[in-house]
């Protein structure tokens, strides 16, 4: 990993901070990384895939700034690499020439941006700052989703029960019926899973619920159960 | 001998002595014959005054009197008479004054002193013409002279004086058989030259002679020399002819054998432009042939000489061409140099001299020398170097046409630096504070980016142009390392990873930088396409450098081997590959392998290709190591 100076201590960079660039052209790599730092960004310049994968700090990355055609590996076969391991760090292409099937390709594949060398300063830090501001927004989103998670992991079975019904649509009289409660009994368990998942309505228990994935079990449609219980 | 006038003695004599003299010399001038005194050694010191009169006053000598039929004879009498110191007698025919020759009987005795040495001969010659019959022949038995003329390897005859046969010899009649008709033994294509010379000599009674061709026995023809001479009466009436046939025919065919081989010499020296010189220790016996003279531009009629040579040659190149020939005379070796001559008009010829010192039989060593125009052979030569280096330039700026994409990438990438680096240093330099390390850094890295955009454009520029090719002591390994900007790209482009195991302290070659440069691109660039549909097994590229050690005489080797793993050759059309316009690319010209393979093999070199284990090819080119000097 090549630092530059105004990178600071990339180590200790806070996540989502750190833009990284992989350029196997020497000059250009640093030209890149000068930029980029003259605005502020720390910066971690790299001359090869292989090099950002080794020695980038994964949680502090927040954008990457490379260059589609890599000696070793293409920044395509980069991407899709990211891809795999589950990571979702924006990408800003960059190219020695215009390929059209391969910035469509890269688009297609969740680029954030494709810039053609030489391009225009503004052009690199817009599109470098709208990486990490998608970045930014991405972490946001995945720390929301995972106070859902949590706080649906506090949920007691019948809660998690309850409340599948409730977002599948049925009123808590269906609910009694389907799992053989009282309608009051119903209305309890709502009211306590509705509170620790601190939905204010039942349309964003919904969308917890999708987020989750939590599906209502199969309908009880057996009226001689329904008459038993 | 010197027949004089009357001879006068020396000394005082009395009167009566002398009238006595005075009366013998009377008597000796008045007698009917020759009388005549000669030394111990045969020379007349006294003719009388009959023998000067029929023979003339002045120096003649024996063989201008006597008559050349005799004089053989006649010389062996005097010969054994002087020998022996016994009389002598032979009856010959002498040559008057008027032209006339007489048959004589010569006598002489000689006279000694008192210790019986011969001191002088006195001679009478007698005229016996008329009482001699014609034709006499003196004392030989008619068998004798037969079997002298029959052993005389010659067909010998005599003919009347009308033409009719008188007289022919066992040789003549062994060489016809029966048939004596000596009109009807010659060929028919000779008959009209020799009727017309035997009718004026028989007219005119003059001698004559021609070669003709004559029929033996056995039908085959042989040429002959055929001689007639007269035999004349005392009034020069023609009453024999006599003559001899002597054949000729090995001389004239070895002659005709010589002729035709010297045409043929000369025909081949003037097709091949190759004129010979002798040049032997005696100088004045240089010898040119015609061609010589020819490339020379002499004349015929001047005399050769090895300096005539020099004065045509370039004079840059006289001492070349001196020191060469010193050195071949003094080491006994052979001689090859090429130099320029200048022709009177003052245009250029390229010779070839080639010479071997040779002892003759005599022991005199002489030198033998062959000098050929090569100037048509010095000028296709090079006209083809000219195509050659032509069709290098055409094939070498058709592959950058095939490169544009690695190029233009090539330039583009310094640029896009240049173009960051500057806006960077804008922004360091417009901060509040300005940060001038930085600024500093990126001015510095401008400075090299474009250094190196200059650098990719001059080799862009070496490979495009059409320059003559120099041959400079070179490292193959530079040559590799600066090929590689161009094709760089390439690799990326196919995916293909380029591995370098280049030897170091590699000796040098002699080479074509920019062509040598061409081959490796061409080999560098089939390798990568070789590879572009292969999609089992990662693409690499490894370019190789090795010395490869001299076996016997041979100098050491550079050899320089690109190894694909793509599709491979087919080992049947290996030795297609190298041909021109044989490509398995629908968009190949062909050229590319044709072209490195006579870029090498001008550098003196040989390329050729192998398989690359179980996947691939192998494309090798080895060049011999320039003499004097690591990289």
């Amino acid at each position: 990993m090549i630092r530059t100076p105004a990178a600071g201590g990339a180590s200790v960079a806070p996540p989502g901070s750190l833009v990284c660039v992989v350029e196997d052209d020497a000059s250009f790599r640093a030209a890149l990384a000068s930029l980029l730092g003259s605005v502020g960004h720390k910066v971690a310049a790299f001359d090869s895939a292989a090099a950002f994968f080794r020695d980038a700090p994964q949680d502090s990355v927040g954008c990457l700034v490379i260059d589609i055609r890599l000696p070793g590996i293409s920044g395509l076969q980069f991407q899709e690499e990211l891809s795999r391991i589950g990571s979702t760090i924006p990408i800003v292409f960059m190219t020695g020439h215009g390929d059209v099937g391969m910035s469509v390709k890269a688009m297609k594949g969740g680029a954030v941006d494709f810039l053609e060398k030489p391009f225009r300063d503004q052009d690199m830090l817009d599109a470098v700052a709208a990486a990490m501001e998608r970045d930014r927004q991405r972490r946001d989103s995945d720390r929301a989703a995972l106070a859902v998670r949590s706080a649906f992991e506090t949920l007691t079975p019948r809660e998690k029960e309850v409340m599948a019904f409730v977002t599948a649509g049925l009123m808590n009289k269906q609910i009694a019926a389907e799992i053989g409660l009282s309608e009051i009994t119903v209305k309890i368990h709502r009211g306590h899973l509705m509170r620790k998942m601190a939905a204010r309505s039942v349309a964003e228990l919904v969308r917890m619920a999708d987020q989750l994935d939590v599906r209502s079990p199969p309908r009880n449609r057996d009226p001689r159960r329904a008459i038993e219980t | 001998m010197a027949p004089s006038g009357s001879g006068r003695s020396e000394g005082k004599l009395s009167h009566a002595e002398w009238r006595a003299e005075q009366e013998l010399r009377a008597l000796i001038d008045t007698v009917p014959a020759h009388i005549w005194r000669a030394d111990a050694v045969g020379r007349i010191n006294f003719l009388n005054q009959r023998g000067a009169d029929f023979i003339g006053r002045g120096a003649r000598t024996w063989p201008e009197i006597v008559h050349p039929h005799d004089l053989f004879e006649y010389e062996a009498r005097w010969d054994k008479a002087l020998r022996s110191g016994t009389a002598f007698e032979a009856e010959v025919r002498l040559l008057r004054t008027d032209g006339q020759h007489r048959w004589f009987i010569v006598r002489a005795a000689p006279q000694r002193d008192a210790t019986g040495q011969v001191v002088s001969w006195f001679g009478i010659n007698t005229d016996i013409d008329g009482l001699k019959p014609p034709g006499a022949q003196g004392e030989r038995t008619e068998e004798d002279e037969r079997t002298v003329i029959d052993a005389i390897p010659a067909h010998i005859w005599t003919l009347n004086a009308d033409g009719s046969p008188d007289y022919l010899n066992r040789r003549r009649i062994e060489y016809t058989g029966p048939d004596i008709d000596f009109l009807a033994i010659i060929h028919p294509d000779d008959r009209p030259e020799h009727d017309k010379l035997w009718e004026m000599a028989l007219a005119t009674g003059k001698s004559i002679q021609l070669e003709v061709r004559l029929r033996r026995f056995d039908g085959t023809y042989r040429w002959f020399l055929f001689r007639a001479e007269p035999q004349h009466d005392t009034n020069g009436r023609v009453v024999k002819w006599f003559g001899t046939n002597t054949d000729i025919d090995d001389l004239r065919r070895a002659e005709v054998a010589l002729r035709r081989s010297e045409a043929y010499l000369a025909d081949a020296q003037r097709l091949s432009k190759t004129g010979t010189l002798g040049w032997p220790g005696d100088a004045s016996r240089t010898f040119w042939s015609d061609e010589t003279y020819r490339i020379l531009g002499y004349e015929r009629s001047i005399d050769p000489s090895m300096e005539r040579v020099f004065e045509r040659i370039h004079p840059e190149d006289v001492d070349g061409l001196r020191r060469a020939v010193d050195r071949a005379r003094d080491e006994g070796s052979d001689m090859s140099v090429e130099l320029r001559m200048v022709a009177t008009d003052g245009s250029f010829k390229h010779l070839r001299i080639v010479g071997r010192p040779m002892r003759q039989v005599s022991g005199e060593s002489e030198f033998i020398g062959a000098i050929t125009d090569i100037t048509a052979a010095r000028q296709s030569e090079e006209a083809l170097q000219r195509a050659h280096s032509e069709l290098a330039h055409v094939t070498r700026v058709a592959t950058l046409g095939e490169l544009t994409a690695s190029i233009a990438h090539e330039v583009n990438q310094p640029l896009a630096g240049i173009v960051t680096n500057g806006e960077a240093c804008l922004r360091w330099l417009r901060r509040d504070v300005p940060n001038l390390e930085e600024a500093a850094g990126s001015v510095g890295r401008i400075i090299s980016d474009g250094r190196r955009a200059g650098e990719v454009v001059r080799r862009l520029r070496a490979l495009a142009r059409k320059d003559e090719p120099r041959r400079l002591p070179l490292d193959i390994n530079d040559v590799v390392e600066e090929s590689l900007p161009l094709v760089r790209h390439e690799f990326s482009r196919r995916d293909v990873t380029l591995e370098l195991a280049l030897s170091q302290g590699l000796p040098l070659v002699l080479g074509d930088r920019v062509q040598l440069q061409q081959v490796v691109i061409n080999l560098i660039v089939n390798g990568i396409q070789a590879m572009s549909d292969i999609t089992d097994r990662p693409g690499i590229l490894t370019i190789s450098s090795r010395v490869d050690e001299a076996r016997g005489n041979d100098v050491n080797e550079v050899t320089l081997a690109v190894r694909d793993c793509g599709v491979g050759v087919d080992p049947a059309g290996s030795d297609r590959l190298f041909d021109p316009f044989f490509t398995t690319r629908a968009e190949g010209m062909g050229m590319g392998l044709s072209i490195c393979r006579s870029i090498i093999e001008a550098h003196g070199g040989r390329i050729w290709v192998a398989t690359n284990g179980a996947v691939g090819a192998v494309f090798l080119f080895a060049l011999p190591a320039h003499q004097g000097g690591i990289s």
